[in-house]
């Protein structure tokens, strides 16, 4: 431990303070293992093989596929200068810290004040390769995770394989580590938006003493290579990697010291007895985000008994965390009735409102997307401009975020996200906020957050861009989860849960009313008004996987030789295989034979019909936080129709009012048609995870075991099928989100302010969490009910409802 | 606290009572908008080739036309007419109906709750017989009836002349005589941009499809059927008409594409020949093959503008729910109401219809609509659009005709003479006969495989009388006429019927209907009641015993026993010397 507390201060004491707004100086630095890892050598690496799919694509297919590259963003000049540098310490940028001039920990920072700070990389050192015991359970399943793919390249070319498994590897680090400084968002902007400060600012529930409800209480994951601590661990859990919160998702680093006022260290967080008050008042450890705080969940093919003590092999990185409750994740140490607690509770288990810290005033919460064969994505080709140069060309582009506003390629879309989560916040974000209780000016808007003054301004921002690319060479890499291959808890088989016997049928009725939507086989435009014609569009389409291409077939259909001789292609050893899945397949057109079940090209909010205010996100559009990370074509899409303009809600008697339309521009009012891989195992539905609900064991776990989900998936099904409109006979009950107790709201986003407008219990969330308080005439977004439209295929015979769920089943 | 509020209430109930009243700029005139559209076509292939004449191009009809005609006229009531159209479904299904109380069409002050417009579309498309090719209505054939202004407009596709026709059944009464003109298409365009149909996006709150608007029908008219049809309909009924309305326009576009993007007959050869081959395997057709690369490289050396793809789509809008709440009834203070009656009761009253207050520019059809799509020369879209006139039979036809060899079928493209490939509209049923003909599809070049070309139900116009535009007058009688009784019992299906058979009281004048009553000679005994009735002749009396004419002729005949004796004696009898 002495090693690694000398070699931190010897990072931090490299470091040079910025002058105000000037870019800070990164250190070198290098780090010892041992220092990181103090036993290491103990997790073998298993290879017990995934009952998920996992594919082995390399970027350098995509590349020769023509999908690569997307975007043409180049790189800023801070990273193209130090791009060996920052490959040399990949693991050592994974995160990184503000240093102070005073050595001290601060938790308080002037709203768009000057930047006093410098930026010292937070030392992690590399694992060790995997044809060795790994440190960590968690570098172990790394291992087997890699060790799992490009097995067949391996045969004809080992080399190829080996490089890339390790990028591979390298960006799954990422995913489970990077955290780039986020943790600053957390304690100096949140902490602006509670009625106490800083010490509203903390996290109950990473106490080890919650270790054994926290799925239970919160559906957080927990680390399973963990342990419950005592106070040798200050309540911490114990865990390998020092950086472990014990709780995937939460990375904790040592705080600074706290100081008093003549400069005299009074807690030193290496060295600092336990002192009882230490979590509520962060003094041991600060607290940063990667990805897979939200993105880590419980494997459906492969759930745990316990889910509040999961192995590696029952987690999926990428199938996003539908059990989290996202309400209880951030301000749970704020007081119930503040206005940052009360409007999370508008996000459902499973979603959250990304655009709530830079927000754009419109209560939108979504659900973490499942990460599923992103390399059979389609692409698009929209005109960007570069953020560096200026230059406006052509790129290819995938549709990222629920209305595809992300459209500048992935590395963009990529390292928005950890702004998004907090990076480099005081330096390139909150500076493009509106000021809180602003009405006129400049000052009421938000301004467009500028990557290359970013680069220059917070070094985080190049540690994460040079590690884009890794992380996108591991996403491409998570596969579908299917029913068929799952395992309950009990031991049932997943084929027991699914009635094989209606999926020919249920083939068909998605063929006529859903793919021309849902599967990247992308249908003319012209006839996807025509069910019939659809139907022959899809004639012999395999919709899911491969393996399981007979059960959309009857028998008849199978053996028709007009179906073989069309469809099917006889295999060397005299196998029948679908022609889709091979090199006579069309195309080339589904990149891999996999349809990926949505075709993301972009639908009006109003022909959705779903509640319309996260169509409405307009954090992208020209003039905004996130005007550079949107294409051009985003920009100038055409205006899908008008809204009401509906006097603020919380006016009393007006509120409500309409005040003629507002017509939508710019950009916004579309959302993606989705994939609906693996729909089986995310339910509920919806954008908003509106449709149906999450269903809880006796003692109000989520259920999270396979009859848990299709549980949820059946239930959700059932509601989506249902008419949403209330005059209906058996019309889906409408929900709303409402405040559950009395408060009183301050009618600014950072519920300071002196006037408080009392609200009562009963209120919806929406009321309030939709109007800018900038511009509280009128509702920045109004459409209350949570769990209307997408009412296609409503009207269906209860026969192909059935086959349709059951089809679905199999997706 | 209190007085803040207050002030602010006071302002926001006057600013949204003045938004109430206030609209942003409405919609022209539509007599205005009709003339900008008839000077905004750009110049191109399509706008020379394709007519947009009022009249369908000579020797064409639309299918409604030829459908009537096949009917002997235009059968009354409504609900037999649809019924009519049914038979034509090889499945037996009614075709698809919708009630629009409160709608936005040009007679839409003649429709209520109690009074709904009833829409209907023809869904098939029948597989036909070795002799006859199937009759492929799908998308091709929309009504709009209203009762209250007895009419019915037709939207309908003409195969030959490649492009929609826009008719008028008027006075569509049990007694009236069921003109069947073609109307003005420049009003129609006004709003039917596309010279399509159109139709409402989602939810279709102005349709039975809504239970709101079904309900409100339903008490309004103390039924759950008006005139035969259900008050309420599954969400399914306007979405699929919505549905429909989409495919006709590919056709429109389908045609642009056709005659603009090809420039060329080599373009228009390889494009038909691609086109079968989509047709034939859709999910199989490799965009990325060498003569789709060509095809791409032709369409590019056409050098023509983008084509548009009409925009079909019109805003949503819910009458009802506008009107709900507080907030409806603060509109309702400001809103002016149209009552059944108001406004336009003929397709030609443009000022009456102006005159009805406007709809918010947004949902106002007569607003200008940008194009639903442009489609580059880049773009396959053409080959897709040409697909979609193909039905399943057609393609089955084709490949019993090249004994299952489809590059037969390809071949038998390659054969077809240059001139078929000359700047005129695409005609699935043409193209189908050419490729069926003796030098069409074969299997052996020497030995043609198809024996005979199959017929078609509605191409031939020989047998149908001209076409009539709504523009012209009605026939002026006399005071006292001696064929005043004809027309008011016989005009309804011998006058303006589209079958020339039956077409026999025709002519601009009372002289010239009266030469032609002289000049049909069985009007004496198909009126000569007293000799008939109750024979084995009976079926041959005229008005038909089922017709509301009939009914209406024996009440009169209460009146004036001698009313038949007077008609038969405008009619000469053989022994008149």
């Amino acid at each position: 431990m002495r090693h690694a507390l000398l070699a931190g201060f010897a990072a931090v004491s490299l470091v040079s303070f910025a002058a105000l707004n000037t870019p800070a100086v990164t250190p070198d630095y290098s780090a010892d293992t041992k220092d990181y890892w103090p036993e290491p050598g103990q997790y073998p690496v298993p290879n017990t093989p995934y009952r998920h799919t996992l594919r082995s694509v390399s970027l350098e297919q995509l590349d020769e596929k023509e999908l690569l590259p997307l975007g043409i963003y180049q790189g800023t000049p801070e990273l193209n200068a130090r791009r060996d540098w920052y490959e040399k310490n990949f693991y050592a940028t994974l995160a990184a810290k503000k240093v102070w001039p005073d050595g001290a920990q601060h938790w308080f920072q002037e709203w768009q004040g000057k930047r006093p700070w410098g930026f010292a990389p937070i030392p992690q050192a590399a694992p060790p390769p995997c044809d060795q015991p790994q440190p960590t359970g968690y570098d172990a399943e790394s291992c087997r995770y890699v060790n799992a793919l490009f097995v067949d390249l391996a045969k004809t070319d080992p080399a190829a394989a080996q490089a890339a498994r390790e990028r591979v590897r390298r960006g799954r680090d990422v995913w489970f580590k990077g955290t780039f400084g986020n943790q600053d968002e957390i304690y100096l902007h949140f902490s602006r938006t509670t009625p106490n400060g800083i010490s509203d600012i903390w996290y109950p529930w990473l106490d080890t003493r919650e270790r054994s409800q926290r799925f239970t209480k919160y559906g957080l994951i927990n680390d399973p290579d963990c342990t419950e601590g005592d106070a040798s661990t200050f309540f911490w859990d114990k865990c390998p990697d020092p950086h472990s919160s014990g709780v995937l998702g939460y990375r904790k680093y040592y705080a600074d010291p706290i100081k008093d006022e003549s400069g005299n260290v009074v807690f030193d967080p290496k060295t600092a007895a336990y002192d009882p008050d230490e979590l509520r008042k962060n003094k041991r450890f600060v607290i940063g985000h990667p990805c897979v705080q939200c993105h880590v969940g419980i494997d459906p093919t492969h759930p745990p008994a316990n889910p509040n003590e999961p192995d590696w092999e029952n987690l999926s990185a990428t199938i996003g965390n539908q059990h989290i409750n996202q309400p209880t994740m951030f301000f749970q140490g704020a007081p119930h009735d503040s206005l940052a607690r009360i409007a999370l509770q508008a996000g459902r288990p499973g979603t959250i409102d990304t655009s709530l810290v830079a927000n754009d005033f419109q209560n939108n919460p979504g659900t973490q997307n499942n990460i599923m064969d992103f390399q059979n994505r389609r692409v698009f080709k929209n005109r960007m401009k570069d953020p560096v140069t200026g230059e406006i060309r052509e790129g290819l582009t995938q549709h990222v975020l629920k209305g595809g506003e992300d459209s500048v390629g992935d590395h963009l879309a990529l390292i928005r996200v950890y702004v998004n989560i907090g990076m480099c916040t005081e330096e390139c974000w909150t500076p493009n906020f509106p000021t809180p209780g602003s009405f006129f000016g400049e000052k009421s808007r938000q301004k467009p957050f500028r990557i290359a003054q970013c680069a220059k301004d917070c070094e985080p921002w190049n540690y994460a861009d040079a590690k884009m690319d890794d992380l996108a060479a591991f996403l491409v890499t998570g596969g579908p989860t299917y029913l068929m291959a799952a395992q309950d808890v009990d031991g049932t088989a997943g084929s027991a849960f699914v009635d094989l016997a209606q999926v020919p049928q249920g083939r068909k009725v998605f063929a006529r009313e859903c793919a021309a939507c849902h599967s990247t086989k992308v249908a003319p435009e012209n006839v996807r008004a025509d069910r019939a014609a659809l139907e022959r569009f899809y004639a012999g389409h395999i919709f899911g996987k491969e393996d399981y291409w007979q059960y959309e077939f009857s028998e008849a259909e199978r053996n028709d030789p007009a179906f073989i001789a069309q469809h099917l292609v006889k295999q060397a050893d005299g196998r029948l295989r679908p022609k889709q899945f091979t090199s006579q397949g069309v195309n080339g057109g589904e990149v891999f034979g996999q349809d990926w079940l949505g075709n993301d090209e972009l639908t009006p909010f109003n022909i959705i019909g779903t509640n319309h205010c996260r169509a409405m996100h307009d954090n992208h559009s020209t003039g905004h936080i996130f005007e550079e990370f949107s294409s051009e074509d985003y920009k100038e899409r055409a205006s899908p129709g008008s809204v009401p303009r509906i006097l603020n809600r919380m006016f009393p008697l007006v509120g409500g009012l309409q005040w003629g339309e507002k017509k939508i521009e710019g950009g916004p009012g579309y959302l993606r048609n989705i994939s609906l891989l693996s729909v089986w195992a995310t339910a509920p539905f919806l954008h908003n995870n509106a449709i149906g609900e999450m269903p809880s064991l006796p003692d109000g776990t989520p259920d999270g075991t396979v009859a848990g989900r299709i549980k949820a998936f059946e239930q959700a099904f059932d509601e989506l099928m249902r008419s949403d409109n209330p005059s209906d006979a058996n019309a889906r009950p409408q929900k709303v989100t409402v405040t559950d107790i009395d408060f009183k709201l301050a009618p600014r986003e950072d519920g300071q302010g002196f006037i408080k407008l009392p609200v009562s219990k009963g209120t919806p969330i929406a009321n309030f969490a939709s109007s800018d308080p900038h511009h509280p005439l009128f509702m920045k977004c109004d459409d209350p009910v949570e769990n209307k439209g997408h009412q296609f295929g409503v009207s269906l015979s209860p026969e192909d409802k059935l086959a349709l769920r059951e089809f679905l089943k199999l997706m | 606290m209190r007085r803040p509020w207050l002030v602010l209430l006071a302002a926001a109930v006057a600013a949204a009572g003045s938004s109430a009243c206030s609209r942003s700029e409405p919609a022209p005139a539509i007599a205005e908008v009709a003339r900008q559209s008839t000077q905004s076509e750009v110049a191109s292939r399509s706008s020379t080739v394709l007519s947009r004449s009022d009249l369908p191009p000579e020797g064409t009809r639309s299918l409604f036309d030829h459908l009537m005609a096949q009917a002997d006229g235009v059968p009354w009531p409504f609900e037999k007419l649809v019924e009519g159209l049914a038979l034509h479904d090889p499945s037996g299904q009614m075709p698809l109906t919708l009630l629009i109380p409160d709608g936005r069409s040009l007679l839409k002050g003649q429709a209520d709750y109690a009074h709904p417009r009833i829409l209907m579309a023809a869904d098939f498309q029948a597989p036909g017989s070795p002799a006859m090719l199937g009759l492929a209505p799908r998308g091709q054939l929309f009504l709009g009836y209203t009762e209250q202004a007895n009419e019915i407009e037709v939207i309908s596709y003409n195969e030959a002349a490649g492009r929609f026709e826009f008719q008028l059944v008027q006075d569509y009464r049990p007694n009236g005589a069921r003109r069947l003109v073609y109307a003005q298409r420049a009003i129609c365009e006004s709003c039917h941009q596309g010279a399509s149909p159109i139709f409402s996006v989602r939810p279709w709150n102005e349709t039975n499809g809504q239970p709101e608007t079904a309900a409100k029908m339903a008490a309004a008219l103390q039924s759950d059927h008006y005139l035969g049809f259900p008050v309420a309909v599954p969400l399914s009924a306007p979405e699929r008409f919505d549905e429909l309305t989409d495919v006709g326009t590919y056709l429109v576009a389908a045609q642009k594409l056709w005659l603009d993007q090809c420039g060329s007959t080599d373009c228009r050869r390889l494009l038909l020949k691609l086109a079968l081959r989509y047709a034939r395997a859709p999910g199989d057709f490799d965009a990325q093959a060498a003569d789709v690369l060509a095809l791409r490289q032709l369409q590019a050396s056409a050098a023509a503008e983008p084509i548009a793809v009409p925009q079909s789509d019109l805003p949503n809008r819910d009458p009802i729910g506008e009107a709900k709440g507080i907030k409806g009834w603060w509109r309702g203070l400001f809103k002016p109401k149209i009552k059944l009656g108001d406004g336009a009761k003929t397709n030609a009253d443009l000022e009456a219809f102006d005159r009805l207050p406007k709809l918010p520019p947004a949902q106002d059809p007569l607003t200008r609509r940008a194009p639903k799509r442009l489609i580059a020369a880049e773009d396959l879209d053409a080959i897709y659009a040409l697909a979609g006139f193909f039905t399943a039979d057609d393609v089955q036809r084709l490949q019993q005709a090249a004994s299952n060899h489809w590059p037969a079928v390809e071949q038998g493209v390659d054969r077809l003479p240059e001139s078929f490939f000359a700047e005129r509209a695409f005609s699935r049923v043409r193209t189908l006969q050419a490729l069926l003909g003796s030098e069409g599809v074969t299997t052996d070049k020497h030995k043609p495989m198809a024996s005979s070309v199959p017929d078609y139900c509605c191409l031939d116009v020989s047998e149908m009388s001209p076409p009539v535009a709504s523009g012209e007058p009605p026939v002026q009688l006399a005071a006292a006429s001696p064929i005043a009784p004809f027309a008011e019992y016989c005009f309804a299906c011998h006058r303006g019927n589209p079958s020339k058979r039956l077409n026999f009281m025709s002519g601009a004048t009372e002289a010239e209907v009266t030469e032609h009553i002289k000049a049909k000679v069985e009007i004496r005994d198909a009126l000569d009641w007293a000799r008939y009735r109750d024979t084995d002749q009976a079926a041959k009396l005229m008005p038909p015993a089922d017709a509301p004419q009939h009914a209406a002729l024996e009440a009169a005949m209460q009146q004036n026993p001698k009313l038949l004796e007077q008609m038969r004696a405008v009619v000469p009898g053989l022994f008149d010397f």
